[in-house]
This record gives C-alpha cells, sequence and structure tokens, in this order.
C-alpha cells in the first residue's frame, strides 16, 4: 500500500490519515503531488470499458441478448455517468463545475443499477470512476458538495453490488471463494464480503446479534463448541467471518427453497453460512 | 449431543409420523414447556403474545406423563421438524426449559382432548425430499395448536429452518405459508 512520507499540505481533508496516498486505493487513484488525486489509469480504463460496451462491442461473460433491453440500459447509464466522469476530471483542472463529478458517479450507479445479468466486474469498474470523480470534486471543489457525492456515490455502489448479477443471471452452482472480490463477477453473493459479514451483526433479540444468535441455537444441538453467554456474539461473529474469508468456502448459489436468490457460503469444515437474496445473514449449517 | 442426533422427518418415514401421531391421538394436554438455547430464557427476547417464539423445542404434556416434543432440525439441506415422544419429563441439560402452561394461550387448551393431527412438508432446498415443517393438533373445544418453523420479524411470521413458532390463531395457521411449501401451516390432516 502506498503512503506520502510527509503529510498532506491540505490538513485532514481526506480524512485522519494525512499521509494516505490516493484514498488508499491506488488501483483507483492516483495522486503525484499530494494536492489532489485524479482516477487512476485503471478507473479510466473502467469509464472506456462503459463506452465499448455501449458501443455494442462484445463482453465476455453470460449471454445476454435475451436480457436485451436491460443491458441497453446498464449501458447507457455506463456511457452516460462515464463521459461525465472525464469531463468532471477535466473541469477540475480549469476549476470548473463541482456537481458534474458526483452527478457522474449517480449516473454511472444508475447503468450499475439497471444490470441484472451483466458481468459484475464491468459495472463495478464504470461505478469505481464514477466514485473517482465525486472524490475529485471533493478535493477540488466544495468538500461538503463533493463529501455528499461520494456518500451517494458509494451508497449506490453497494446497492448496485446487491443488485448486480442476480435476477437469475448464469450463476454457477458452485464457486470457490477468493477471499477478497468485493463482487463476483459470476454470480452468488449480492453483496461485498464485508456487507455479509455486517449482516451478522444486526441485533435480533436483546443484546444478541443474529450471528450471535445463530450460534446460541446451534451450540444447543450440540453442532458448536461451547461458549459462555458474553461470548456469543464474538464467537458467531468469528464463525460467519472465517467462513466468508477462508479461500477454501465453496460458494452456492441457492436456487430454490425459502431463500432463492441467496448464496450459502460452506467452510473447508462443513459449517456453513446461508444468506438471503438481500445478502443477509440467515442462519448457519453443517453440511457433510 | 446428549441425545441421538436429532433427524426432520420426510414424506419417506410414515412410520415416525404415525407413531407420534398415534400417541397422541385421544390424549389429554395437561401442559407445555418451552426449550431454549443455553443460557437463555422465555420469552428473553421472543414473542410471547398470539404468537409463540421459540429457540428450540415444544414439548406438550399429556396425560399419561408423556411429553410430545416438536423440534427443529436440520440434516445438511434437508431442513425440517422432528419428532419424539418422551416417557418422562426428563429435562435436556444443555437447553433451558420454562413451563409456559401458565401463560394465557396454553392456559385456554389445558384439559383439551388432542382430536386431529396434521402436518404440512416442504421441500426446502433442490434435490431434498418432502419433509415435515409444520404440525397441528386439533383438540376438543374447536382450538387448535400450530408449532412451525420461523421467527417473528417486526409483525410477520417469516420462514427460518432453525427456529420454531406455535400459532394459536386458526387465520394466523392459515396465512403462514413459506415459498417452498404447497400448503400453509395450518397442513392436511393425517389419516388414522
Amino acid at each position: 500500500m502506498e503512503r506520502f512520507l510527509s503529510p498532506d499540505p491540505l490538513g485532514f481533508i481526506d480524512g485522519p490519515n494525512p499521509f494516505i496516498f490516493g484514498g488508499a486505493q491506488p488501483m483507483y487513484f492516483v495522486d503525484p503531488d499530494g494536492l489532489w488525486m485524479r482516477a487512476s489509469e485503471l478507473a479510466i480504463v473502467g469509464m472506456l470499458g462503459g463506452a465499448l460496451g455501449f458501443s455494442g462491442l462484445p463482453i465476455p461473460g453470460p449471454d445476454f441478448r435475451d436480457d436485451h433491453e436491460a443491458a441497453i440500459e446498464f449501458f447507457r447509464g455506463q456511457i452516460v455517468g462515464a463521459g461525465i466522469g472525464l469531463t468532471s476530471d477535466a473541469a477540475l483542472l480549469s476549476a470548473g463545475a463541482p456537481i458534474a463529478g458526483g452527478l457522474g458517479a449517480a449516473l454511472g450507479c444508475l447503468g450499475s443499477f439497471c444490470a441484472g445479468s451483466v458481468p459484475a466486474a464491468v459495472g463495478a469498474y464504470s461505478t469505481t470512476a464514477g466514485i473517482a470523480a465525486a472524490r475529485v470534486t471533493m478535493h477540488g471543489m466544495s468538500a461538503l458538495q463533493g463529501a455528499q457525492g461520494l456518500r451517494e456515490a458509494e451508497r449506490q455502489y453497494m446497492l448496485s453490488e446487491k443488485k448486480g448479477g442476480g435476477d437469475g443471471a448464469a450463476t454457477p452452482a458452485s464457486t470457490t471463494n477468493t477471499g477478497v472480490s468485493p463482487a463476483s463477477a459470476t454470480g452468488g453473493p449480492k453483496a461485498g464480503l464485508d456487507a455479509l459479514s455486517a449482516s451478522g451483526r444486526e441485533v435480533v433479540k436483546n443484546d444478541l446479534t443474529r450471528a450471535g444468535l445463530e450460534y446460541q441455537k446451534h451450540m444447543g444441538r450440540g453442532e458448536l463448541p461451547k461458549v459462555s453467554g458474553r461470548e456469543l456474539n464474538s464467537a458467531g461473529q468469528s464463525l460467519l467471518d472465517a467462513i466468508l474469508r477462508d479461500p477454501q468456502t465453496k460458494q452456492i448459489g441457492v436456487f430454490s427453497g425459502n431463500f432463492p436468490g441467496g448464496t450459502r457460503f460452506i467452510g473447508p469444515n462443513g459449517i456453513g453460512a446461508t444468506f438471503d437474496a438481500k445478502g443477509v445473514f440467515r442462519y448457519f449449517g453443517v453440511y457433510p | 449431543m446428549s441425545r441421538e442426533r436429532s433427524r426432520p422427518i420426510t414424506v419417506h418415514e410414515p412410520d415416525r409420523l404415525r407413531e407420534w401421531t398415534r400417541e397422541l391421538r385421544g390424549r389429554h394436554v395437561v401442559g407445555a414447556r418451552y426449550r431454549n438455547a443455553p443460557g437463555s430464557s422465555w420469552p428473553d427476547g421472543n414473542s410471547a403474545e398470539a404468537i409463540h417464539e421459540v429457540d428450540m423445542d415444544v414439548a406438550i404434556m399429556l396425560d399419561n406423563g408423556a411429553s410430545a416434543v416438536v423440534s427443529w432440525s436440520m440434516d445438511g439441506l434437508v431442513e425440517g421438524i422432528d419428532l419424539e415422544i418422551r416417557q418422562n419429563s426428563g429435562t435436556t441439560p444443555e437447553l433451558e426449559e420454562t413451563d409456559v402452561t401458565s401463560t394465557p394461550e396454553w392456559q385456554s387448551l389445558v384439559n383439551q382432548v388432542v382430536n386431529e393431527v396434521a402436518v404440512a412438508w416442504q421441500v426446502p432446498n433442490d434435490g431434498c425430499p418432502n419433509t415435515l415443517w409444520a404440525v397441528r393438533l386439533s383438540l376438543s373445544e374447536g382450538s387448535t395448536i400450530v408449532v412451525a418453523l420461523g421467527e417473528i420479524e417486526g409483525d410477520i411470521v417469516q420462514y427460518q429452518p432453525d427456529a420454531l413458532v406455535v400459532l394459536f390463531d386458526e387465520a394466523a395457521a392459515r396465512a403462514y405459508q413459506p415459498l417452498a411449501s404447497a400448503e400453509t401451516a395450518f397442513g392436511t390432516a393425517i389419516g388414522a
């Protein structure tokens, strides 16, 4: 991870760490002089990806001719978002319109929003470009407006992650969990691993989180090691995170039953966690 | 585990269901106990109004001293209900028990006779057999008790494979139907 050797001359405009480089996302942002960062070549490639997609060039992935209208909407959103995002980059250099970046981000995300069965990776790049545009805006112009744009863009990004790849897309029956990808280009989880993990922390009964309650019940069936009441939440969350992060964990799409569109992660020890179609953790299970 | 490993009842095991039903028919209900997850009591955050939420098992006590126990049970992808008759009221060491006979919902059912047993089936996951997910007892004074897989979220009963709801109201039972089942929790009566 890259970092600056001296603090940001603009102070804490980027957050509590004045040494941070490229918003701690050097793949997507560059910041050669420390005064402002812009979308890296990778993010620009994402914008161009959106443009190419709109122009009709073939994109690897499932055949979406059956979902033609959704694909058109998706790429239309991407091209508009990419175009405005690029415009905002240029505009920054001449101290131009601060809103353009945020607008580009929102429209870029709107494209991803419409994507039901299009490869998530393409959408992710364009959405990232949108976020880059919002960050650029935050640097160069009104910090408040920029921050709002960023928050909205990131919120839309999470929503688009949840939405993208679903709706009956050609999801493999089982894939191996890499433990790093926030959104699978092959379907499966509708939210990044962090969001999946976070859903286990929701307090559902008294002070018990969903992960803690599930741990408690399956401990009661003798399926999990005994812990004290105080440790239930941490034990449940640790188990959930271990399942999600283990590179040998298998990720299985749930197509029928009571949680269609959901995902089941089964760790190498056979203990699994099932998430509903919204990416919310529902229960543990043992799958020999 | 302290007892034989629990398994959900599938449609391929009619004897298990028939045996459980035979033990109940004609018996008076004398009380009920809920078994909770270790370290918790009932209600302890569970719904305790018209619909009861139970973490682990429901034990319906009968006039012959036996208990008809309804438990959630997961055998891999097969999610369902396990039914068991316990000939004494012995407790399960690792689970906390709460006697709920005195709650208004159960109090009105005490001393009624079990006239009919009904069940509802589901296919919980791809490739699974039809599996029991709800059981209903119809009692002599027209009351019903339904124990089904599920939990209450907000005001809604929703499917949860490792939790139970006890529905005392027929309309509520007829309104609850998970995606994987072709019938509501009210179920279909089992022949004699």
